[in-house]
């Protein structure tokens, strides 16, 4: 039972409005956030921890690896 | 001392995301000429030179998209654009600051839209059933960090950026300085994927000190909510932690509107449903700044007593040094309680009897009614920043003149 007969109804929210990719540079206050939580990140970082960062972000850039063959044209 | 104010136990400070009051709330003149919005005639020049005037077209969504720049260079354009020298700023350069962004006539012209009072019915009627601000401004004329410390510190340490590594001890936080004192504070954030913007010095140093969206819920209905809570809402869109969708209620461009709106609906609801709660609680729900968007208001200079201390250099603001002596663009503002008459508006610069409320009068209200013999290090600001918990008065508004908020 609601304490006020006064209701006021909220307005609705139109299906399709979530989008979670969205790209993160097109919102300055969340790619902030991620910055300072980045920073955070790396004052606590240790090598192993480094190294794995950068084998993730090596095979996101660059997935398969070239063999020497391949990179003499053979 | 009246019965609103013998009756308060907690304060709450709801801060949503980059909008400006005349886009918000302009429309509501219409309805209450006391409230100092929108006549319809406002404008601004395009980079045409045409005039831009204010519309009521504004969208929840899909609208201001890119963000609107609001950091300093951008925020003293809109303000100073075609204003003489030395003069109050004319508030004439928000079409040509959008335009910076896209380049595209059309497209900037949108940053005078507003919304009409029927697409946001909780916070219009809110603003009509409680108090609304006609002079609450954002700190600085930047982005959001920097405003947001000064509502958790009374400073933002010298910063008019988004760089959080800035507090200077000895000027502790308002959390920090209830904690010491025996009493009981919280800072309520959405969930841990949306996280807090306090990242760096509240986050790092005192994680204590926060909660979760659900948390603030459960303790309203429990009625053991802090002597003072500050809740910050949903910044991205993501999964929920036990599935669905979580969609962003900041109201941060391009963040939908409406679920803002709901949010501010939730937050209400929950401390009106527990009878206990409703009548020992005032709600401060306000804007960190206005994203860039239009507002017809120029922000005042605070008096030279107003000492901030800091200084921002010409390497951060791309122009002069910048003394911390004027205030940001005026925002959304509006208390809620029981104890304060429905209809009221609490007039700002445009009266001589007008009082100016900036993101420094929260830590200074709430350290004058929970610490009145606090003698830590405040800045002169903080300490002649206005107060707002004289509006609570001795009457208590019936519940059935109250909003609940459904779908």
């Amino acid at each position: 039972m609601p304490r006020s007969k006064n209701i006021v109804r909220m307005p609705e929210v139109e299906s399709g409005s979530y989008d979670p990719n969205r790209p993160l540079l097109r919102n300055a206050l969340l790619l902030h956030q991620v910055m300072h939580f980045q920073k955070i990140e790396r004052e606590r970082m240790t090598e192993g921890q480094a190294s794995d960062y950068i084998r993730r972000m090596t095979a996101l850039l660059h997935p398969r690896i070239v063999t020497a063959g391949e990179t003499r044209g053979e | 001392m009246s019965r609103g104010l013998d009756n308060l136990k907690h304060i709450v400070v709801l801060m949503m995301e980059n909008r400006s009051f005349d886009h918000m709330l302009g429309a509501l003149k219409a309805r209450d000429p006391r409230i100092n919005g929108l006549t319809g005639s406002e404008s601004n020049p395009d980079t045409t030179g045409e005039p831009a005037r204010v519309q009521p077209l504004a969208e929840y969504q899909k609208q201001l998209d890119p963000d609107p720049d609001h950091h300093f260079p951008a925020v003293n354009k809109q303000l100073f654009f075609g204003t003489a020298a030395g003069a109050a700023p004319a508030m004439q350069g928000f079409v040509q600051s959008y335009f910076d962004q896209r380049k595209d006539v059309d497209h900037s012209r949108k940053i005078m839209y507003y919304f009409q009072p029927e697409q946001l019915p909780v916070l219009t009627t809110l603003a009509q059933s409680f108090a609304v601000f006609n002079g609450w401004f954002a700190s600085i004329p930047g982005p959001t960090i920097c405003n947001r410390a000064f509502a958790h510190y009374g400073t933002s340490f010298g910063s008019v950026t988004m760089n959080p590594f800035v507090i200077n001890k000895p000027i502790k936080s308002i959390y920090d300085r209830l904690l010491e004192a025996g009493r009981t504070a919280k800072l309520y954030y959405f969930d841990q994927a949306s996280s807090t913007m306090e990242v760096v010095n509240l986050l790092s140093n005192q994680s204590a000190v926060f909660g979760t969206y659900q948390q603030f819920i459960d303790d309203c209905a429990a009625d053991r909510l802090p002597d003072y809570s500050f809740i910050e809402p949903n910044y991205s869109d993501h999964p929920g932690s036990g599935g669905g969708e979580l969609l962003a209620c900041d109201q941060h461009p391009d963040h939908n509107v409406a679920q803002g709106e709901r949010f501010i609906a939730a937050i209400y609801n929950a401390i009106f449903d527990n009878p206990e709660v409703w009548k020992s609680t005032a709600l401060l729900i306000v804007y960190d700044e206005h994203g860039g968007i239009y507002d017809h208001v120029p922000p005042p200079a605070l008096r030279p007593e107003q000492k901030d201390g800091g200084t921002a250099p010409a390497s951060d603001t791309e122009g002069e040094p910048f003394h911390f002596d004027r205030l940001g663009v005026r925002v959304p503002a509006i208390l809620v309680s029981p104890w304060i008459r429905a209809g009221t508006v609490i007039p700002g610069p445009e009266s001589a009897a007008g009082q100016i409320f900036e993101h420094a009068s929260i830590p200074a209200t709430v350290t004058e009614h929970f610490l009145p013999a606090y003698k830590g290090a405040r800045t002169d600001r903080e300490k002649l920043s206005s107060t707002f918990l004289q509006f609570l008065g001795d009457t208590m508004q019936k519940d059935d003149d109250c909003p609940s908020f459904s779908d």
